[in-house]
This record gives structure tokens, sequence and C-alpha cells, in this order.
């Protein structure tokens, strides 16, 4: 394999590779946001960041925020303008009951007409939460099953409130399904509206657990600081009301997504090391091959560092040609599969989500340029050192 | 003052524990304008005293010098610079870079002396092309050549940089006899007309008497010295 064709090769699987990350990684936080945790949190102060994104909703001790802390945040929100929604909710861990059969939830109760929660859970059957009935729940096909229901069934739910009371309520089955992308992190939450959870928690009238809200894009982190000066003018300072970024709430899940990229740049290191093995073999095998080539210019008074410098000038040459062929094959073909979508089966479906739209992320490109030309030079300087210090001599008295 | 001086050199090859010696106490002036040929049997040391001439390798013990250059002092920059500036090389198997064209080839050493103007480095390769009689062939490429062109080649890029020395390593071995008498006269002429010395090696009658002197090596010794002209 030529030089040329291995940097085609490199940069089309790099800028692939890259870009299957990114958008896996982008496709991830979305869900996690759309379906969890929004790309703004506003909880009571005093929270950590964990509880706030624990799955199972793990709660020592029933933090709120009060009806007129509440009042006094939406009133903030409404006048933000880098706001594109927000929700209230109130989410509790609870129990799922039908007849002996059990099953411990997360609920999470909200406004029904949020665009973001339908975006994140793909329905199964059935349909998305109504606005009018309040007493309807969103099941994980899999509690479902498990369960024995099916959409228009009646379930329990039982939860213990703020006041650490026994609380039992009964739901209709609306829709099963999953979240989105979120099946292999176990991630399988109860949706139900506001007024469903109040049930569950027994808060009063205006009483939430938390607001989430999104941001328009790129635009969170900025919102975010935005949010916490405007709470504090109001006397809302952080050990009143907690505003997190999705970035911020880390948590297991975002260390889930790091390993999954993890493993994947770990491939590509693989795949840079095999590309700069193979840079170097090849390096030596043209100074094997110009041996006598070297051997004239070194006679003639070129120096070993002005060969070395043909020898990456060449090396830049060819890396430039097949970088910009490489970049322009894959670019086009990842244009052509983001229309065209990869249809994906289990258990990749858990992660990628059934259908897989790759999109282009025109940051990449500088990347991977970075990493083909610095690997390419790199490894290119060892064996262009050692084939340009041939002894002349000896080499012209090989070639006569 | 001699344009090259050698004074009891001596070189030793080392293969594993063994040293074979390749010359043995070398001592020898030429002058400048010289036109002379290093003539022996093959492993007689002609190669071996060329490269030392030509600063391509370091006698074993001895002196050379080039003109008032002491070159066994000198360090790798400064060999390659005396390389580029005092000496011209052609080798027998022309060395001639098969993917530059004949033009190319002959800009070669110009490339790297940066006080050589475009203009200047443009005329001078034409002079030197149309002195070995090339100048229709300026692109054709090295294979496009017949063996006496290709050498005719080597020939104008040794010239280029107007060198003190010409070192010619049996320019003739891969040429035909008239083709390397033709070689050999070319030069000769050259020889003549720009005052530039030749020191070439061949094993060759004819190729040799056409010198003004002839150094005979056996052995790696200098066993006789032949004034022609």
């Amino acid at each position: 394999m030529s030089l040329g064709t291995f940097i085609f090769l490199a940069t089309f699987l790099l800028l692939f590779f890259t870009s299957f990350i990114s958008t896996m990684h982008n496709d991830l936080n979305k869900a996690i946001s759309n379906s969890l945790s929004g790309d703004i949190q506003l909880r009571q102060g005093g929270t950590t960041e964990g509880d706030m994104l624990s799955l199972k909703g793990k709660w020592g001790q029933m933090a709120y925020l009060d009806a007129k802390t509440a009042v006094m945040i939406e009133t903030l929100l409404n006048e933000n303008g880098s706001i594109e929604s927000y929700t209230k909710r109130i989410r509790n861990d609870a129990m799922l009951s039908k007849g002996s059969t059990k099953q411990h939830t997360m609920v999470i109760g909200l406004d029904p007409n949020l665009e973001a929660y339908k975006e994140a859970f793909i329905l199964s059957e059935g349909s998305y939460l109504n606005p009018v009935r309040t007493n309807e729940v969103l099941l994980p096909k899999n509690y479902a099953d498990k369960l024995g229901v099916k959409v228009g069934d009646s379930i329990d739910l039982m939860a213990a409130t703020k006041d650490n009371q026994e609380a039992v309520a009964s739901f209709i089955v609306a829709g099963t399904g999953q979240v989105d992308r979120l099946a292999s992190f176990s991630f399988y939450p109860v949706y139900t509206s506001l007024q469903g959870s109040q049930a569950l928690t027994g808060f009063q009238d205006g009483e939430i657990t938390d607001f989430i809200v999104y941001a328009s894009k790129g635009k969170s982190a900025q919102l975010s600081k935005d949010l916490q000066t405007a709470l504090s003018i109001n006397g809302l300072d952080s050990t009143k009301v907690k505003v997190s970024t999705l970035k911020e709430m880390g948590g297991f899940l975002n260390s889930i997504i790091s390993i999954y990229v993890g493993i994947l740049y770990a491939f590509i290191g693989i795949l840079l090391v095999i590309m700069a093995i193979l840079i170097i073999n090849l390096i030596f095998m043209m100074g094997l091959e110009r041996r006598s080539e070297i051997g004239t210019l070194r006679a003639i008074g070129y120096s070993r560092d002005q060969i070395v410098m043909i020898f990456l000038g060449e090396i830049v040459i060819i890396t430039t040609i097949f970088f910009v062929i490489g970049l322009i094959i894959g670019i086009a073909l990842i244009l052509l599969l983001s229309q065209l979508g990869i249809p994906l089966s289990a258990p990749l479906d858990l992660v990628l989500g059934k259908v897989f739209n790759i999109q282009f992320d025109g940051s990449q490109v500088f990347l991977v340029f970075i990493i083909i030309y610095g690997f390419a030079l790199v490894s290119s300087l060892y064996p262009s050192i050692k084939s340009a210090s041939v002894n002349p001599a000896e080499t012209l008295r090989e070639g006569s | 003052m001699s344009t090259v001086s050698l004074q009891q050199v001596f070189k030793n090859y080392e293969l594993g524990k063994t040293s074979v010696p390749a010359l043995r106490g070398i001592d020898l002036e030429i002058q400048e304008g010289d036109f002379v040929t290093m003539a022996g049997a093959s492993g007689s040391g002609k190669s071996t005293l060329l490269n030392l001439i030509g600063c391509l390798d370091h006698p074993t013990t001895g002196e050379v010098w080039i003109g008032d250059t002491r070159v066994s002092k000198l360090d790798d920059k400064q060999l390659n610079e005396t390389r580029l500036r005092q000496i011209g090389f052609v080798f027998q198997s022309f060395n001639l870079i098969p993917v530059l064209n004949v033009y190319e080839n002959v800009e070669l050493p110009l490339l790297i002396m940066k006080e050589i103007s475009k203009k200047e480095r443009k005329q001078r390769i034409n002079y030197f092309l149309k002195a070995v009689g090339l100048s229709a062939f300026a692109d054709r490429k090295p294979s496009e050549l017949s063996g006496g062109q290709r050498q005719r080649v080597a020939v104008a890029r040794a010239l280029v940089t107007k060198p003190r020395i010409v070192l010619a390593d049996e320019p003739t071995a891969n040429l035909d006899s008239k083709t390397g008498i033709e070689i050999i006269d070319l030069m000769q002429q050259i020889n003549e007309h720009e005052k530039t010395t030749f020191i070439f090696s061949t094993h060759d009658p004819k190729v040799m008497q056409r010198a003004n002197r002839i150094f005979h090596l056996i052995d790696g010794k200098i066993e006789k010295v032949e004034n022609i002209r």
C-alpha cells in the first residue's frame, strides 16, 4: 500500500469516526436533555448535581421549590429571550403496582404540552399524555410487559410524600414505549402530568421539585450565568436556588457516554498507531529505494537536514493531495448517509437509535487535519533522518 | 599552491574484525588546470582515492588538502560546503534523478546555493547545457536519453557550480568506447576552456592516454606517475 493510499484511508476513516462519535455524543446528550435534565435545571439550593440526574430518583430528603419561589423563577424565565421552552416538574421515587407485581421507578410529572419529552420517549403503543387528563401515565414498554398492563389499563403508583406519608394513586396507561437511545443505561422513567405527580408527593399547588429549561442553540452556558445573576438580584442566591447546565450535572450518564466515546477514540488511537507504523515503514522503504539518489545528493553538497526537508516536503505534498481526496469522499459519504440514515438493530439501536443519521460536523475537519498532518510528519521524521544520514561514499560504492 | 595535495594518506576499511587496507601511503600533488587520471585495475584504490579527494570519506591517517583547506579537519557542514562549492562529481552510473528532467538535474546543486539568483541560475544551466551539446534536450527525462547523453548531463551538473575540481569516477565504464572517448574529449575541452581541474579514474588504456598525467595505482600505492604532455 502506498503512502498516498494510506493517508487517503486514514483521512476518510478518521473523518467518518469523528463524525460518528460527534453525532452519537450529541444524540445521547439530546436524549438525556429531552427526557430528563433539560439544558438547564433550577432546583432547591443545597441539592447535589448527582441527586438531580439520579435515574432512580433517590431523594434522601424531599427537596423542592416553594410556590412563591417557583413564581419568582417563572417570571424570570418568561422575561428571558434565550429560552426556547421550559417546564415545571415534580419528580418522585415511586413503586408501580399491578396485583402482586411491583416495579420501582422514577415518576416525572411535567407539562404534557412539552415537546422535548415527546422527542425523547418513542411510543410503541398508545399516545402521549393528554393535557386535559391528569391521571395518565406513559410506561416503559418493559415495565408494562412485566406488570402485564396495556394501553388503557389502570395501574397503581405508590410513593412517600414530602411529609413521609404513604400515598397511593391510580393512573391510566396512555402509552408505552422507551426513551430513545437510553435503554442501554437502564433508563426507564414514567411520565405523568404535574397534577398526577402532586398526588404522589403531597405537594400543594405551585410547589415543584424543579424547572427544566431548553436554551437556544449554543446559549446554555451563558443562559445559566444570566439566570444565576438574575436570581441573585432577586434574592435567590445559590443557597436557595441551584442552577446547573447539563454539562455541570455530569452524573454517571455523562460518564457512560464518556466511556462509549473513549472506546471509539481508543479505536481511532489504534488506527493512528497502525498509521504511524506504516508511515515509518514506508519512509524507510522509500529511503532504501532512494539510497543511491540520497547518496548523489549528499555527494553534490546537500546536507542531511536539506535531504530531510526534501523528504518531508514530499510527504506534505502527498499528504495534502490524499488528505483532500479523503476529505471530499468522506464528506460526500457522510452527507449521503445523513440523508439516508443507517437502520440499526439490537444491541446498537439501544445507544444509537433505530435509525442512525450521522451528521457532518465541520469542526471535525480541523481535528482530522491536525491528526493526519501531525502523525504523517512526526512519524516520518525519524525514518527521514535515518535515510538521509547515509554515508555518500558507501552508497556510491554500492551503485557503481 | 597545489589544488589537491595528499600527504602519506592511508585508508583502511574495517570488515568485522579484519582491517582491509585500500590506500597505503599516498603522496600526490595536482595543480590548477590539470587533467589527470588515476589508472589501475579494479580494487587498486582509485575510487577510494577519489572519495577522499572529494571529501566523501576520511583518511585513516594522513592529510588531504584542497587548496589551502585541510579537509581532514573539517566538520560535516564544512565538508558539505566544500563539496558544493569546490568539487563537481561525475559518476560511473551517471546518478541522475530519474523523475527530474535534464534542466532540473543540472539545476540541483544550484538550488542550495542561495547567493545565486534565479536569473543567473538559468544563465548558467543554459550555458553548460550548450557546452555539453544538450540544449535541445532540456525537457527530456534521463530515461529518454542515451548513455552518452546522460553522462553529458552529469558533466553539466558537475560544472554548473563552477567548481575548482571535477572528479569523475570511471566516467566511461558504462559507455561504449566511442562514446567514452567523446565524453573524455568533452571534459578535456572544458578543462582547456574553463581551466577547471579534472581528475578521473579509468582502467581503459585508450581513455587514460587523453590525460596530461597518469597516476598508476597498484594495491593502494602509486607505483608510477606518467607525464603525457
